[in-house]
């Protein structure tokens, strides 16, 4: 890749918690554009967090939009 | 308010009444704040050109930018590379013992503030896990974001990088609220215990107090490359010799512009302004009182512009050289007046577009050579010289750690990215600044006269890539980098790409480099092999370079080819009707193209 043709900012728009076929969960932040920014590491306790439909508390500041496997989180809609 | 008088008999005296600081903050910068230029009253420091210390640390810029950055604790490793390239200070870092955190938190009462203040925190490998297996107890490392500084330029997250741990985030009245109230939290917190700050790792200066001498409010643009260079010029100064004994003086320019906008001073150091073309000159002044009142030991740096230092006070430099003084200058080189406007200075590159170096029929860009400051000071005697910058950080900090060291005269060029002049992204300075030392645009020197008797052993280019060869070429991919790739990733250069003439559509920088643009790559060659010439790395054949300049024959080459795209896209225009006729269009571009390209390759 030229260095012309580098990505020129990573703004995210939405964080998604995801449960794959294994069972496994991962998560992503995303621009507005379904672009895929970033991976977030998951820490102890937060997934307990999503499946009650709450904020984990590392999103708390900022408050970016919370999705969980395509669902917008409890906690944000009814912010 | 009291009178105030000029001239106080003793040195005390003149401290207290040079400035009435309750006064100041109260009044003056209320003042600032809410009323209109017509309403403010005149003031006395105003009269006597004096900003108190630190008073940059009020200005609140939170309504200048949308996005705000976004910490995420988990993917963090303590690199502080984020709080490093942070032009503004706007972003800080600090690590706490987990009772000293958990008796500031127990003060919370909102349980909610209480996560979301903890959470700010990461058990980094660095801090926590490297002190627990030692049997000592580990830190917890936060990052922090200042609301009132942060201009929204992103470098922080182009600092993060692969480690993700920063990204940018909308801002809105609620969140700006939370970001303020999580920046108080951090001010409450104690220092960092000295025992999580490594001498040995120069990445962590930062968590000490004594390195942020720099405090942001300054009215530099969002992701300033200078504004960069002092505070982590400063933050070096401050860590080894301690912030009481450090000054400064600076050459008018941008960097005292945007660090004297009356009320606001983002230094808690003395600082003075010269005139643009004696900041050198001052400097030996300064040095020869201070050193009559018995402060040897205190560190000056003269700060100043490649406008300053390689053009308009290049003289008072050689001066300031030649007296073998104990005086630091600090050059923030954007190869272009930046504070004017944006004119060609003699750091300028060759081919490059700026105000009186238009890019047009007659002239493409700059014609001259660059001028090249750090080998003109390492031919007069008994000088440190070095070449570095901001994104290099070791070796920036290395540079000025060594020049502080040094009894004598240094000079440290730090290349420095003007967002507007150059063309180029707010989150761009550090890697714009990288890609200049791997495309040879602007290599890393250090010439330190106390380690030998030759240029060869006193001449470093370490760090610089592939430093045998003539260009860099990265490993995993065999990509070359030269000067051309530099050239393209900024919009100085941009009318050198012929794409750009022949189409509009065609993103800037994707056509074929201009013969002038090759002949600016060829001087950037000659230049590097000049240094691995003196720095004993080549000899002989492998070293000759043949004079290179901006021929006139180049530029009538590119004027040809100019005239050539221009009538085909004239031609375009006048047959283009509908879908057929931008089809008929685009086979011609890729004719036109191609013929190019075989008259290229037959040359």
């Amino acid at each position: 890749m030229k260095v012309s043709e580098a990505p020129q900012r990573r703004s995210i728009h939405y964080i998604e918690y995801r449960q794959t076929e294994n069972g496994e969960w991962i998560s992503e932040k995303f621009h507005a554009d379904c672009e895929l920014v970033m991976e977030h590491k998951i820490a102890d306790g937060e997934i307990a967090q999503i499946e009650a439909g709450e904020r984990p508390d590392w999103t708390i500041l900022g408050l970016p939009e919370i999705r969980c496997n395509g669902e917008v989180i409890k906690e944000y809609l009814e912010h | 308010m009291g009178k105030v008088p000029f001239f106080a008999p003793t040195l005390e005296e003149r401290l207290e009444t040079a400035v009435n600081i309750e006064d100041f903050n109260n009044r003056i910068l209320d003042d600032y704040d809410r009323k209109g230029s017509a309403e403010l009253e005149a003031d006395v420091q105003t009269a006597r050109s004096i900003i108190p210390a630190a008073s940059g640390s009020y200005r609140d810029f939170s309504y200048i930018a949308t996005e705000i950055p976004l910490y995420d604790p988990s993917n963090c490793v303590g690199c502080m590379e984020c709080v490093i390239e942070c032009p503004d200070t706007a972003i800080l870092g600090k690590v706490v013992e987990p009772d000293a955190l958990q008796s500031e938190l127990d003060q919370v009462d909102d349980s909610r503030d209480q996560r979301m203040l903890r959470s700010r925190f990461a058990d980094t490998q660095k801090y926590f896990s490297t002190f627990e297996k030692k049997g000592e107890e580990g830190g917890l490392f936060g990052i922090f974001i200042d609301p009132t500084k942060c201009k929204g330029c992103a470098e922080c997250v182009d600092a993060c990088g692969d480690h993700q741990a920063l990204s940018m985030v909308t801002k809105t009245d609620e969140t700006l609220k939370q970001f303020q109230e999580t920046f108080d939290f951090y001010n409450q917190l104690p220092d960092t215990p000295k025992r999580f700050i490594s001498d040995r790792l120069l990445t962590d200066m930062m968590l000490s107090p004594d390195s942020l001498l720099y405090v942001g409010g300054a009215g530099s643009c969002a992701g300033c490359g200078e504004a960069t260079a002092l505070r982590m010029m400063t933050a070096a100064t401050g860590f080894v010799h301690g912030p009481e004994n450090f000054g400064m003086v600076a050459s008018t320019g941008c960097n005292t512009v945007y660090t004297s906008t009356y009320p606001y001073n983002p230094y808690t150091i003395p600082w003075a302004n010269s005139l643009f073309e004696n900041g050198a000159t001052f400097g030996m002044g300064v040095r020869s009182r201070w050193n009559q009142m018995g402060w040897e030991g205190k560190k000056l740096w003269v700060v100043g512009g490649d406008g300053a230092f390689l053009d308009i006070g290049f003289q008072s430099l050689s001066r300031m050289i030649m007296s073998g003084m104990d005086i630091n200058v600090l050059v923030l080189d954007t190869q272009v007046y930046s504070n004017t406007g944006g004119q060609a200075s003699t750091a300028s590159f060759m081919s490059q577009r700026s105000d009186m170096a238009w890019h047009g029929k007659e002239l493409k860009g700059k014609r001259e050579n660059r001028k090249e400051l750090a080998n003109i000071c390492m031919m007069h005697p008994n000088v440190y010289v070095a070449q570095t910058t901001c994104a290099h950080f070791n070796h920036f900090y290395r540079c000025v750690m060594e020049a502080n060291e040094y009894d004598g005269p240094a000079v440290i060029i730090a290349y420095s990215t003007c967002q507007p002049e150059h063309g180029v992204a707010d989150n761009a300075a550090m890697k714009q600044a990288k890609l200049a030392v791997d495309s040879r645009a602007f290599p890393l020197i250090v010439y330190d006269p106390r380690k030998g008797d030759t240029m060869k052993e006193r001449l470093d280019l370490k760090g610089n890539p592939s430093v045998q060869s003539d260009w860099y070429t990265i490993r995993k991919t065999g990509e070359t980098i030269d000067f051309i790739d530099f050239a393209r990733s900024e919009y100085r250069f941009h009318k050198h790409f012929l794409g750009e003439i022949e189409s509009p559509k065609i993103t800037a920088g994707y056509g074929e480099p201009s013969p002038e643009l090759l002949a600016s790559k060829e001087e950037r060659l000659a230049n590097w092999r000049l240094l691995q010439e003196l720095a004993g790395i080549k000899s002989g054949e492998t070293a000759k370079v043949a004079p290179v300049k901006q021929s006139a024959a180049g530029s009538e080459a590119a004027a040809k080819q100019k005239a050539a795209l221009m009538a085909a896209r004239k031609a375009r225009k006048a047959s283009t009707s509908g879908d057929e006729g931008g089809a008929e269009a685009n086979k011609q571009k890729a004719a036109l193209l191609a013929k190019l390209k075989a008259q290229k390759a037959q040359k």
